[in-house]
Parts: C-alpha cells; structure tokens; sequence
C-alpha cells in the first residue's frame, strides 16, 4: 500500500500537498456554511470570531 | 552571529510577500465589487434620488485587514429626510464569504454577503443565521426589506 509508485518528485508531493490542503480548506468551509451553530459566524471578520471567544472565555471566568 | 530579531523579522516578511494567495489581486476584486454593488443599489434608488426622496453620497473610509493591509474604500451614504443609512464594508477576509457590507440604519444593521461565482461575483442578504442559514438575493424587493428592517418605522 505504502509501496512507491512512479518517480514523485517534490514537486509531485508538494502539489499533492497542495490539493489536500485545498480539500481540507473547501471541507471547513462549506461545514461552516451548512452547519448551525456555525453559520452565526458567516461573514465575520477574524476579530469578530476572536471577539466572541473571548467573551466566552470571560465569562466561564466570573 | 547574525542579529537574530532582524533573521526572524526577514524570514516573516519573506513569508508574507511569497507567491500564494494574491490578497493585492483580491483587494482590486473587492473594491470594484463594493462599487459595483453600490452602482447597482444606485440605480434601484434611481426615481427616488430624481424626486428628491433620497440622497446618495459616496465618501472614502479606511479598512485595516490582515494580509492585505490598509486601503481605501468607498462607503455609501443614504439620507431620507433625517435618516440616514450607510453602506460600510467590513473586509474581505471574512468567513465563509468573498466580503461583507454592513447596512447600518437607526433601527438595526443588516449584512450584505458578497459570494464568487467562478470569476463573477453576486451579492446576498442574511435573512436569518440560525438555526439554518438563510439568503437572499439582493434586488430592489430585498433592498426595500432591508431598509424597513434598518430604519425606523413608519409611524
């Protein structure tokens, strides 16, 4: 399973790398979409996000 | 020995300005969609702002974003009578869309999302985020839902 196949070179592995990355990336995004309580932060700058967490932090805090 | 902080601060820098997401080619985008969007709510407001019943105004404000920096960016102002209402983009990294405007009356804020669509782009309004999200297209009948929504009400 773990055999080589072929001749990859870095390039091949960096660009398979590269398209994982981007699945993982479209995968986060569209769960992020579809799935409440997510959705709430559709269109939220990263401040925002931060902003929110923050808060929550705070007040398991108190 | 090399300065290390200045080693660290180099490599930081090399690492930003390499070639991966081209976030000045996404500003560009960003801005020429706000002025599209207001073009096209400019032209839905057109009888209006003829009559005298609404006035429109672009001025410039400043956004400060991570990896595209500072830029300029028009915002759109709306005066009926004393009301005012503006059109403010909050940023093109946001989550989950290609940018946001804000639509703040004296009432309430509504968000405006703007999505890619290949190499277009389309502009949607949140109508609700949960418990499932909900959009519409933004034309002249959500426009004049968002403004009932944004302005005070009708006595």
């Amino acid at each position: 399973m773990l055999e080589r196949r072929g001749e990859p070179d870095l390039n091949a592995v960096w660009l398979w790398f590269g398209f994982q990355k981007e699945l993982i990336g479209a995968a986060r995004g569209n769960f992020a979409v579809s799935n409440p309580p997510y959705t709430r932060f559709i269109g939220q700058t990263r401040r925002e996000i931060e902003d929110f967490f923050d808060g929550q932090q705070l007040s398991w805090n108190c | 020995m090399k300065d290390q902080l200045v080693e660290f601060l180099r490599s930081k820098k090399d690492q930003m300005t390499s070639p991966g997401t081209d976030w000045q080619a996404k500003k560009k985008a960003w801005i020429e969609s706000v002025h599209g969007l207001y073009a096209q709510v400019e032209e839905m407001l057109k009888d209006s702002k003829e009559s005298g019943d609404v006035k429109l105004q672009r001025r410039k404000m400043q956004i400060t974003e991570d990896f595209v920096g500072t830029y300029s960016i028009p915002r759109l102002e709306l005066n009926v009578g004393g009301e005012r209402v503006e059109f403010r983009p909050m940023g093109v990294t946001v989550l989950g869309a290609a940018g946001r405007v804000d639509v703040r009356g004296e009432r309430d804020v509504v968000t405006l999302l703007r999505q890619e669509v290949g190499a277009e782009s389309k502009w949607i309004m949140i109508l609700q985020r949960v418990p499932k999200l909900r959009t519409a297209q933004v034309d002249k009948e959500t426009l004049k839902n968002v403004l009932e929504q944004v302005m005070l009400p009708l006595h």
